[in-house]
């Protein structure tokens, strides 16, 4: 937490000190960091724990003002990123890794070079149930335009983007980043079902004990009224209270059960992959001249050598 | 139900496979009750309803009924399958419905950024988004946002604070000695999970006396802003924040219906020993609001007997205790029903929802305080000008009793209480608010000459006795004094006329900026003896290097005068704090000082105590409010002593009341489990 509040105001040109548990900042009033000079005052002390709090000073924690206030800050100027991923890899047969079976050649057709796009989309979600628990998500769609487009979840963040080439106004196609964004969309949207549904479960797994007590105290009570051999009415009036109760609680345990996710896009980074397009293609040796016995488009990228075939026509024509 | 039924066989065994005859296993085996017979032959006779239901104790081997959580005899809890089944009785099988995804699509990202960002930024938000994901409640979020101004964290509030939570799901009865903070730590509770996101609406239900209190705590250690809700118009905008008093809410009519048909997050009973009885209108009332978390404050959560803790409970978590009749079988003496039995078993239920402090277990250690009444005598010049001024405005009351609509009524009533309190603070005070109402459209033209020319006088008396009596009780006590004034022309002319007798003295009130209260401060830190102080600008004040107060004047309002001494009296205070008050011979300020002191016990009572008091008064107005009103018959019928003996009683009783209710604490403290961890 120290550490990142530090390289926040570092960067954006407010000086900071440690005085032993307190960060000490100077935040200047104009520049870049003037809009944390607005939230946060110009010499602003900072500690990281209850303890440390006093008059003067400002906590920094989860879901705290100093937080949200940075995180305020940075959503202004970090919701979509661009890069260019470095490549050299050329196009061959070593480098997709195909070899023919005896009789037959390869060769590649349709040669072209054209991006394809990985799609980072980090969610916050919100799952609300009878507690608060926020996840962070990132989703990777993998773009190969007009030949693939997967999306996995990623457990870790790829921080070597940072070195590569950031493009400050180039944006990847409208039509790839829908298609990519809806995608991601969907997956966050099956995960976060998938979370909720669990911690609805464990919410209903807690309160086995509250609903035995809760059935059983009612059924007691309203059987102590119908037993009573005080005022008849009295106890008919009773037992009707008892059963609204009753239905109250038990609305109220039932809303606690639910949850509800509330799934919020946080930011976009777009790696632009450099690839090479092209179709495989198989030939009988012993028949030169006739046309190819089957084709499979393929895709290199040239910055890590991975080559993927899209089809199997052309397996069984290739060494295992 | 009726629980026990010993006596009835457990239920028998499922037929093993083994023992089934060879043509059985043609058959296709129907799903059956395990209390039916064996398979293939018939079904014996069911010896009741109950044999179907049975579970017996691992423990213990006591038979109970299915619907039991836990052994009646020995509190071992029943395996969780029979109680999962139970859900699922009540609540079906989990819903397909039981998640709503909310999704706000990534493109909306697209269009709300504008030029594209760097890599680091893009990896700072991203680590920003990480930190600030919300952690349990472990760490509270809410000791971050509190006005640190007016808020003194004590370990134990925020240990309760995050017991609560964390333990018991934000459903719980705080009961901490009075003075400990329940307000406090429900307020910690409030904010949390405000903050968190995990409620929007809060209900706070308190006596009437405390709306005004609550509010203000609220609103400055908390900063939220809740809104006194008394009449339907005043739900008419949702506000997210009710506050409401008992009577409002249990009213048939009006807001009270409305109130209780609310769906709320967070509900909030103080002096929660007003649901004591499940018979009345207040409880069902309180029963019936659908809520989410629930928080029930008392330190005297039962008077009489034990089932009112049980009624209160049941509020909380119903079924908890069981019926009233297994209650009372299990957990409450036979022959006196405040008595408990059973106490280690009903220790560890109420351990579920009941937490409660005591002064010795906490680090809440003040110093002792003590309090002194000045007697003050009027100059001649004074006492004819009070007496002039006294009877002009019981004369103007009588007179307009009657006239005019009644919310002008009430406007001129409360003037001409304020004209009376004016008079006893200083001529100042009186003179300047003389002069105002004269040139108020409030009152008749003639009446306005009549106060210009009170007014006039008012500025030409020559003595100020009050004033006097402040310069000898400096000359008497060394130390630094702060003097808390209602009125700023007191204020005022106090410090000039200490000055003037070579006194340093310095206004603290609420016409100066932030940076002007600071410096005031800092100059009676440093060098001035005396800090004359206003009751807004002493808001949020600590000054516990000063251990003298005075009561200049003194205002209608006992939790008021309890605030200003808690300015000095409060944590960090090292010596006995020492509170005077002057009580000018003669007149109302008097009378009312008499009745803090004397019915009320004010000074002498242990802090938090005078909540309680006045909560056993059970009247739906606020101390201010009746007071007010045993003044206004006095002077109609002119039998002011009579009027104001009267109200004493009244505060004599409630005193008396709640003597008798502290008994019950010592029971709670044989019930309650330990108290909370220390942080």
């Amino acid at each position: 937490m120290r550490d990142f509040l530090r390289d926040v105001l570092e960067r954006f040109g407010a000086e900071v000190q440690d005085e032993g548990p307190v960060l000490a900042a100077t935040i200047p009033a104009e520049g870049p960091a003037a809009a944390l000079h607005q939230a946060l005052g110009a010499t602003p002390r900072f500690v990281f724990s209850t303890d440390q709090l006093e008059v003067g000073t400002q906590l920094v924690a989860a879901g705290g003002h100093v937080l949200r206030a940075l995180d305020r800050f940075l959503a202004e100027r970090s919701g979509y990123v661009y890069v260019e991923r470095p490549g050299k890899e050329r196009l061959s047969l070593k480098a997709v890794g195909v070899k023919p079976r005896k009789g037959y050649s390869l060769a590649f057709a349709e040669r072209a070079q054209e991006p394809g796009y990985d799609v980072y989309v980090s969610y916050v979600v919100r799952y609300h149930a009878k507690e608060r628990t926020d996840h962070l998500e990132t989703f990777k769609v993998q773009v190969r335009p007009r030949i693939a487009i997967r999306a996995e979840r990623l457990e870790a963040l790829p921080r070597d983007f940072a070195d590569w080439p950031a493009k400050a106004r180039k944006r990847a196609p409208e039509a790839v980043m829908g298609e990519a964004l809806a995608v991601a969309d969907r997956a966050v949207s099956a995960r976060a079902e998938v979370v909720g549904a669990e911690q609805g479960e464990a919410v209903r797994e807690g309160m086995v004990k509250d609903v035995g007590r809760l059935h059983a105290y009612y059924a007691g009570q309203i059987a102590e009224y119908e037993r009573s051999r005080r005022n008849r009415d009295l106890a008919l009036i009773r037992i009707e209270e008892l059963e609204d109760e009753r239905e109250v609680r038990l609305q109220e345990l039932q809303r606690a059960t639910h949850v509800r996710a509330e799934v919020l896009p946080l930011q976009i980074l777009v790696v632009e992959v450099p690839l090479y397009r092209a179709v495989l293609e198989v030939y009988a040796k012993a028949d030169e001249g006739a046309p190819p016995l089957a084709r499979t488009p393929l895709w290199l990228d040239r910055a890590t050598g991975e080559a993927h075939l899209s089809g199997t026509e052309v397996r069984p024509f290739l060494q295992d | 139900m009726s629980r026990p039924m010993q006596g009835a066989e457990p239920p028998p065994e499922p037929p093993r496979e083994s023992s089934l005859p060879a043509a059985a296993a043609r058959f296709e085996w129907l799903q059956v009750e395990e209390a039916s017979g064996p398979v293939g032959q018939p079904a014996p006779e069911v010896q009741g309803a109950e044999a179907q239901e049975a579970q017996r104790c691992a423990t213990c081997g006591w038979l109970d009924s299915v619907a039991e959580a836990e052994c009646f005899r020995c509190g071992t809890p029943f395996p969780r399958e029979s109680a999962a089944l139970e859900v699922d009785a009540v609540f079906g099988p989990p819903p397909a419905d039981g998640v709503t995804v909310e999704l706000t699509g990534a493109a909306t990202l697209l269009e709300q950024t504008g030029k594209n960002a760097e890599p680091q930024d893009w990896l700072l938000r991203h680590r920003s988004a990480e930190l600030g994901l919300i952690p349990g409640f472990d760490e509270l979020l809410a000791l971050g946002e509190v006005n640190l101004e007016s808020f003194h964290r004590y370990a134990h509030q925020s240990a309760v604070a995050r017991k609560a939570l964390r333990d018991m799901g934000a459903a719980a009865l705080l009961a901490d000695e009075t003075g400990l903070g329940k307000t406090i730590e429900a307020g910690l509770v409030a904010k949390e999970l405000l903050l968190r996101g995990l409620a929007q609406r809060v209900l706070v239900v308190v006596p009437a006396s405390l709306l005004a209190q609550w509010k203000g705590e609220m609103r400055d250690k908390f900063l939220l802003r809740f809104r006194v809700v008394k009449v339907p118009s005043d739900l008419e905008d949702d506000p997210p924040l009710v506050l409401v008093s008992y009577a409002t809410i249990r009213g048939k009519k009006g807001v009270g219906p409305l109130l209780r048909e609310r769906e709320v997050d967070l509900l909030i009973c103080d002096e929660a020993h007003h649901l004591k009885n499940r018979g009345t209108q207040q409880y069902r009332a309180v029963a019936r609001v659908r809520k989410k978390y629930a928080l029930l404050l008392s330190a005297t959560p039962f008077h009489n007997k034990l089932l009112e803790l049980k009624n209160l409970l049941d509020i909380l978590k119903p079924g908890l205790l069981g019926s009233t009749r297994a209650f009372n079988r299990q957990y409450v003496d036979e022959k006196d029903p405040r008595q408990p039995r059973n106490l280690h078993h009903l220790r560890g239920l109420l351990g579920e929802v009941m937490i409660r402090n005591r002064r010795g277990e906490v680090s809440v250690k003040l110093p002792p305080r003590r309090a002194a009444i000045c007697h003050v005598q009027l100059s001649p010049g004074e006492q004819a000008f009070y007496d002039d001024l006294t009877e002009f405005v019981t004369g103007e009351v009588r007179e307009r009793a009657g006239e005019g609509e009644r919310g002008q009524r009430f406007a001129t009533v409360l003037a001409l209480i304020n004209l009376q309190r004016a008079l006893c603070s200083s001529p100042h005070a009186v003179a300047q608010s003389l002069a105002r109402l004269s040139g108020s459209d409030l009152l008749p033209l003639d009446l306005g000459e009549r106060m210009g020319h009170m007014a006039t006088r008012a500025q030409g008396l020559e003595r100020w006795r009050k004033a006097e009596a402040v310069e000898e009780i400096l000359e008497q006590s060394p130390g630094k004094l702060v003097v808390f004034c209602e009125f700023l022309a007191t204020i005022r002319e106090l410090v000039a006329r200490l000055k003037a007798q070579g006194i340093s003295a310095v206004p603290y009130h609420g016409q100066l900026s932030g940076q002007e209260k600071s410096k005031a401060l800092q100059r009676f830190k440093d060098e001035a003896r005396v800090l004359v102080a206003s009751r807004a600008g002493a808001e949020g004040l600590n000054i516990q290097f000063c251990s003298q107060v005075l009561n200049f004047d003194l205002p209608w309002n006992p939790m008021i005068v309890e605030q200003r001494i808690g300015r000095v009296h409060r944590l960090g205070q090292t010596q006995t704090v020492t509170v005077f008050n002057l009580a000018v011979k003669g007149t109302i300020e008097a009378r009312v000082l008499e009745l803090l002191t004397h019915k009320l016990r004010l000074f002498t009572a242990v802090l938090g105590e005078v909540d309680l008091i006045l909560g056993a008064l059970h009247s739906e107005r606020s101390f201010e409010d009746l007071l007010r009103e045993a003044w206004l018959k006095g002077v109609s019928d002119g039998r002011m002593d009579e009027a104001l003996d009267r109200f004493g009683e009244e505060l004599e009783r409630a005193r008396a009341a709640y003597d008798e209710i502290k008994q019950s604490e010592r029971l709670l403290d044989r019930l309650a489990p330990s108290g909370v961890e220390k942080t």
